[in-house]
């Protein structure tokens, strides 16, 4: 949600941002207490990338990359060495010699993500990244992080309010709400089973405006990866011989695992709603009682 | 009316005035241009806040920009012998010019500065920029066109500027319109400086206005 402090949590990370109480650690060293000379080398080793690119509108893509090598005074050929690698790493080999108002948003973000990686750092930090991205662009930038994660092996903190992101890449989730983080864990764990209101909401609005979910007896019921594969459903119904009602389905792969959710109203009549209950529990599948909390 | 002694007077009044212009405007880069970073840096919302030193700062811009040039150019004769000892001529007549011009160029810095999106400095700290590369790689090269355009601007009015030094004996073409447009009431003189300053302002700007333009990579 907008103003809840996802940016800022995001900038006390590398420090933009200084926190009014607390600390922040990087490799077990507390940045927050070291002086602002020993503070600019940490940062040398986070990358930081924004949502509307920031690049240096002066300066081709190519000396926008020199640029971080420059700052932390690697030595000119390294420097342009590098420049070629990161270049070919993203993908625009071609542009070196472009200026950022000639490039498109994507080919942009591309860039950023190169100088961001500039001097090898071990996080990422990636504040809206691609908020300002069309749909298609913002699923290549995705991939091309995915790649740099498990290529690279550098962390990435991706601050987003696109649920579609989260799922789509990452391995971790906290979810923030008015300054306080709600919940967090497993991105699996978390969609699977949203604890908190905020969650939920989050979660179910995904995409259209989530289930409309209307009267008694309606059931969350979650899949994981395991039991999505074969047809559970259909032998519930033909087993308990249960009327079930299906209000919403949304299946979704997430870090190569499929996992999906569904909303189901059960007959009135209590005991055969009890059976599908218990078939579905009998099957390790979780089945949750839903409220109106999504409106 | 018109004689050869004329022509060298109007060429010699040329050179004066474009040595009077462009040498105050070079000096009075060198205490504005840091004047104007400063203002922009030391500010609260700043990246090295310096509150003191701010407010100084703007309160000797305004108090030096609030003084007429023509008072400020009798005010500051003594200074003018100090440093260069004399008080006419072009020469002299750089002393005041670059006190008048140092504070409307780092207002001129100050704003061309602010022009630069902040994302794209917190960019640069976020890569562990130190103020200094921030102020040097950052801030004048991302405001180069700007800063150009503030050039120009500043050395046609220090040219203006150098045209009423005439008055106290100044040189350069202000000194001749004076000497023989006012005093002696020679048309025909005062109209030819008029129509070389006007020339000479258009040149400045013009070339100012294409350079900042070429160097505009932004569009």
């Amino acid at each position: 949600m907008s103003g809840a402090g996802k940016s800022t949590l995001v900038r006390c990370i590398n420090l933009l941002e200084k926190p009014t109480s607390g600390s922040v650690f990087i490799d077990g060293q507390d940045i927050s207490k070291i002086t602002e000379k020993e503070l600019r080398t940490v940062r040398y080793s986070v990358g930081m990338i924004f949502q509307q690119f920031n690049l240096l509108m002066q300066r081709t893509a190519e000396k926008n990359i020199l640029f971080p090598l420059e700052i932390a005074g690697v030595d000119k050929e390294t420097a342009q060495k590098r420049t070629a690698e990161l270049l070919e790493l993203v993908g625009l080999p071609d542009k070196a010699k472009a200026y950022p108002s000639q490039l498109s948003g994507g080919q942009k973000q591309r860039i950023a993500i190169a100088r961001a990686l500039a001097n090898n750092p071990k996080i990422l930090l990636c504040d809206e990244a691609t908020s300002a991205l069309d749909p298609s662009t913002t699923n290549a930038i995705l991939k091309l992080l995915k790649e740099i994660n498990l290529k690279l092996g550098i962390t990435i903190v991706i601050i987003t309010h696109e649920m579609s992101v989260v799922e789509q890449i990452c391995s971790h989730v906290a979810i923030i709400d008015k300054s306080q983080i709600a919940e967090d864990g497993d991105v699996e764990d978390i969609f699977r089973n949203p604890k908190t209101d905020i969650a939920k909401k989050m979660i179910f609005s995904e995409g259209d405006q989530g289930p409309v979910i209307m009267g008694k007896n309606t059931y969350r019921i979650v899949f994981d990866e395991r039991s999505s594969s074969d047809s559970v459903m259909a032998k519930m119904i033909l087993e308990t011989k249960c009327l079930v009602n299906i209000l919403h389905a949304d299946m979704k792969n997430i870090d190569g695992f499929t996992f999906g959710q569904m909303v189901i109203q059960l007959p009135e009549d209590e005991l055969s709603a009890a059976r599908a209950i218990n078939y579905l529990r009998s099957h390790q599948i979780t089945v949750e009682e839903v409220g109106s909390h999504v409106g | 009316m018109w004689d050869s002694s004329m022509t060298a007077l109007i060429v010699q009044g040329t050179f004066e005035t474009l040595y009077m212009t462009l040498a105050s405007t070079l000096l009075a880069y060198v205490i504005g241009l840091p004047m104007g970073v400063l203002l922009v840096t030391s500010d609260s919302e700043g990246i090295v806040p310096m509150k003191v030193l701010n407010q100084v700062l703007n309160i000797v811009v305004n108090i030096t920009r609030s003084i007429p040039f023509l008072i400020l150019l009798i005010a500051v004769i003594p200074l003018t012998r100090l440093i260069t000892g004399t008080t006419i001529g072009s020469t002299a007549t750089i002393v005041p010019l670059v006190i008048a011009a140092a504070p409307f160029i780092a207002r001129l810095v100050e704003s061309s500065i602010k022009e630069v999106d902040y994302g794209i400095i917190e960019a640069s700290l976020s890569m562990g920029a130190s103020p200094i590369q921030v102020v040097t790689k950052v801030m004048i090269p991302e405001a180069k066109p700007s800063l150009i355009i503030g050039a120009a601007i500043a050395t046609t009015t220090i040219l203006g500027y150098s045209a009423m030094a005439g008055i106290v004996g100044g040189g350069g073409l202000g000194d001749i319109a004076i000497r023989f447009g006012y005093y002696r009431y020679e048309t025909g003189m005062m109209v030819i400086t008029v129509v070389l300053l006007v020339l000479i302002v258009q040149l400045f700007q013009e070339v100012g206005m294409k350079i900042a333009q070429k160097q505009d990579r932004r569009k």
